[in-house]
């Protein structure tokens, strides 16, 4: 008999500009959190993995070793993992694959950001895009994206509106999380939206991720170790596509460019047959929204909604609770913040969180089946996961 | 005039990127030796059928594909207020991503024939400006 | 007896945007604008500096003969104290690594002192063709209210000069050179300053120079060489006019190069780009002259006999292909502020 991995302990660190806190403070918060709702002595961990994506921020590498000393985990295995934003559940996938194999029974996966001690969020991410011929003629994230943005709507026919629904969503959940950057905050308006100015046209100011502090942390253990409240995981996998813009342009057989997240279609795909299910059957999802338009690409990816429709379904409030498929009910990278390496720990946290049933007033009615997914780079690493209550 | 550093405070850092020269200055990329694939940026080996590629030079002529305006420029980019910029469609077939100089986001528009100008991209680490590939529509 | 050479072809790049000489005197309140015969000066792209404009000419030429040997950029607004522009222009146009490259300066007549050369070269024999770059972009080091900022723009011209199917063949060169400091830039100062207006204004300089140099070239052809058109150093729009007058020239053949008055002092361009509109729609066997300015002080006369006319396109392209803005777009885009060089805005 195979062995399973379940999630059985949950910790995280509020995300936003937490000026007075050092990265070592947020994953200590983080990391002590999830030991404690795991409810095991810390000497059972025999070892983890830490997602960061811009360490430069705090001039310190290597954090497996050093966040293990901080969480008095000393003695284990435990290393660094970078996959840009996809970093955090590329750890998890890593993380899981430890249980699995049978080296531990007991793993922590983390990850932590401190965006604040950037000078400019978009620069210091500027070794994430291609390097060669993209970042070095001055276009950043918001740009490369905004691309995908004007490709989606020219080829789906999606209005600007349509794309921008997705902060509303997102706004409206993060407005009931308290470890969100956007916690207790108004609902949005379309003008609010809209108006707020380019940050890259077609994107508005009002519809990119907010890049800030954070730390979250998951402890793994064989689904067979009997915990209460553990959630299984089903399935994790992840793909990899051309991480330049001009690359994506006949890389696929179906005519998919960068209107597309195709390595989020790969990836769910082996993540639903692991876990014996489809689309259809995904109560909630997590999705990669750095920027609006990238939660409904990943969407599509994800089959949740025909390609071309996500934008429009999202508009319509099918990722609202009680729609078709509740999206980001945590908040999203746009409600609840981006703390890069921390995000796609964050969003297993969240998907965890929801099918245990204590997601207080955000709580989506009887989920049973979350997908949580993250990306890294231009669409060049999508890992997703799939996750099971009881 | 002055000079334009990276934001990240960094120590000067060597100059590397003129590897990437014959690209940025006159955009070579590659051609299959055996299906004739185009690729650019040039391939180390072709996507396609997997033969050597061999230096080829593109001729600057393209399509504008889909557009975008940037109005948050990175550091060493603050000359302009907003710039458009595009996917591009070469008429040999590969696409790139490419600023659009001498004209604005208004004046543009999808299927647009545009032509390759050579103008400075950011420095690199070392405080070298990088010289590049920009395009305008085609004269 | 050395071989007969010329020009074969010349293109020339200027850059968009164009600023009026009378919104810099709105600003500075300088009331001179009307004496310059400057309308409009062009203004530098962020992204642009003397290397990227010449390469923008280099590449109007077409693809370039392999027979080409060498480069010379005459410049003296080079982005770079030691690191050679004619180098870099070299890898750009495809004509790297086997090439001589030389960057050639003498303050405005950087130029012709490159177009010089490089028909010394190919007369000598030491490579059948040549590229020559007459570049500035004076914009960035002229002094915010000085009269200059008025007139300062930029512009590069790129030639092919060579021995054989030449448009314009060499005639003669006659040239002058002493020091006399009526303008200069000083190591670390961004800015290009005069000598002083008595200097300016005594003629010791540019007349004197150029007279010599223009006298020096009429007593190599003989006496009773004639021009059919003249192509003069143009640092305002009324230079070349003033220039006829003191060498006696008739102004009816300066005219036809006329570029100043619409795209400014272009620096070690000027004459070159007036010598490609003057070699436009001419008879073969006509004589155009060139007659240069460097401040330092030095002047070049030469004469051309016209084998074949050129297309000046390439300056009407560059002339129509304007776009206004005003004053402080005009500092934001040649970058005259010190500031920081992180983000002016961003996303997050
Ligand atoms: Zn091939």
């Amino acid at each position: 008999m195979a062995i399973e991995a379940s999630i059985i302990g949950v910790g995280m660190a509020r995300h936003g500009y937490r000026a007075d806190q050092g990265w070592r403070d947020l994953i200590f918060e983080a990391g002590s959190r999830a030991i404690a709702d795991a409810g095991i002595d810390r000497a059972a961990i025999e070892g983890g993995l830490v997602s960061v994506t811009c360490p430069e921020a705090f001039e310190q590498q290597n954090l497996g070793p050093l966040a293990a000393e901080e969480l008095g985990l000393t003695g284990g295995s435990y290393a660094q993992v970078v996959g840009a934003c996809a970093g955090g559940t590329m750890a998890f996938l890593h993380g899981v694959d430890m249980i699995r194999s049978g080296r531990s029974a007991y793993v922590i996966v983390m990850g932590v950001e401190k965006m604040s001690d950037v000078y400019s969020v978009s620069d210091a991410l500027l070794s994430y895009p291609d390097q060669d011929f993209e970042a070095p003629a001055g276009f950043d994230y918001v740009d490369t994206m905004a691309l995908m943005h004007a490709r989606y709507m020219q080829k789906y026919a999606a209005t600007a509106e349509q794309v921008a629904a997705f902060v509303r969503q997102d706004r409206w959940y993060a407005a009931r999380n308290a470890n969100a950057i956007d916690y207790r905050r108004p609902a949005l308006s379309m003008d609010d939206i809209m108006g707020s100015g380019w940050a890259s046209r077609p994107i508005t100011r009002a519809e990119c991720a907010r890049g800030c502090d954070g730390a979250s942390a998951l402890v793994l253990a064989r689904a067979d170790a009997g915990h209460r409240r553990a959630i299984r995981v089903a399935g994790v996998a992840a793909a990899t596509g051309p991480n330049a813009m001009g690359a994506k342009f006949g890389a696929w057989l179906g005519g998919e460019d960068i209107a597309e997240a195709v390595p989020t279609a790969l990836a769910a795909e082996r993540a639903y047959r692991a876990a014996g299910i489809d689309a259809a059957d995904v109560d909630l999802a997590q999705v990669h929204d750095c920027f609006s338009v990238m939660g409904a690409l990943h969407l599509e990816g994800l089959g949740i909604f025909p390609r071309g429709e996500a934008a429009r379904a999202v508009a319509a409030g099918e990722t609202a609770p009680g729609g078709h498929c509740p999206t980001n009910t945590d908040g999203g990278r746009i409600g609840l913040g981006h703390p890069t390496g921390a995000t796609g720990i964050s969003i297993l946290c969240e998907t965890a969180t929801q099918l245990r049933g204590e997601a207080g007033e955000r709580q989506i009615a009887d989920a049973r089946i979350g997908v949580a997914q993250s990306m890294g780079g231009n669409n060049a690493l999508s890992a997703v996961a799939v996750l099971t209550g009881s | 005039m002055t000079q334009m550093t990276t934001a990240r405070p960094v120590v000067a850092g060597p100059a590397r990127a003129w590897r990437t020269r014959a690209a940025r200055y006159a955009l070579t990329g590659s051609r299959c030796r055996q299906c004739h694939a185009y690729a650019f940026p040039p391939a180390r080996r072709c996507a396609q059928c997997d033969g050597a590629p061999e230096p080829h030079v593109f001729s600057g002529q393209g399509r504008i594909v889909c557009l975008a305006e940037d109005h948050s420029p990175l550091a060493g980019h603050g000359g302009r207020s907003r710039r458009p910029f595009a996917m591009i469609a070469l008429k040999e077939g590969p696409v790139l991503m490419a600023e659009i100089v001498d004209a604005e986001y208004e004046e543009l528009s999808p299927d647009q024939d545009v032509e390759m100008v050579i103008r400075k991209w950011r420095p690199e680490q070392s405080g070298l400006p990088l010289y590049g590939f920009k395009f305008r529509v085609a004269s | 007896m050395s071989r007969p050479a010329g020009i074969i072809d010349m293109c020339f790049a200027a850059p968009a945007g164009r600023l009026a000489t009378k919104d810099v005197e709105a600003i500075w309140q300088s009331a001179s604008a009307a004496r310059t015969g400057v309308r409009e000066r062009t203004v530098l792209d962020a992204d642009a500096d003397v290397i990227t404009l010449a390469a923008e000419a280099g590449r109007g030429l077409g693809l370039l003969p392999g027979t080409v040997g060498a480069v010379f950029f005459g410049t003296q607004t080079s982005p770079y104290l030691s690191r050679s522009a004619a180098a870099i222009l070299a890898d750009m146009l495809g004509l790297a690594p086997e090439i001589f490259a030389t960057d050639v300066q003498f303050s405005t007549k950087s130029g012709t002192a490159a177009l010089a050369q490089a028909i010394a070269w190919v007369k000598a024999g030491l490579s059948d063709r040549a590229l020559v770059i007459g570049a500035d972009a004076l914009c960035l080091h002229a002094a915010p209210g000085d009269p200059l900022e008025m007139t300062a723009g930029a512009g590069a011209v790129c030639a092919l000069v060579g021995t054989g199917n030449v448009a314009a063949r060499f005639e003669a060169l006659g040239s002058t050179a002493s020091d006399l400091a009526d303008g200069f830039r000083l190591q670390g100062d961004d800015y290009l300053r005069t000598g002083g207006a008595g200097l300016a204004g005594s003629g010791l300089g540019d007349m004197r120079h150029m007279g010599g140099a223009w006298t020096a070239l009429g007593d190599r052809l003989g006496g009773d060489a004639r021009f059919d058109a003249i192509a003069v150093q143009q640092p305002d729009g009324r230079a070349a006019e003033r220039v006829a007058k003191a060498l006696k020239i008739d102004p009816a053949l300066v005219s036809g190069g006329a570029v100043a008055p619409l795209l400014g002092d272009l620096g070690s361009a000027s004459p070159l780009a007036a010598l490609l509109l003057s070699l436009e729609g001419r008879q073969v066997g006509e004589r155009v002259g060139l007659l240069s300015y460097g401040a330092g002080a030095g002047s070049d006369a030469m004469s051309f006999i016209v084998e074949r006319p050129l297309d000046a396109g390439s300056v009407r392209r560059a002339i129509a292909r304007r776009r206004l803005m005003d004053y402080a777009t005009a500092v934001r885009r040649e970058g005259r502020y010190r500031m920081h060089q992180h983000p002016l805005g961003v996303f997050e």
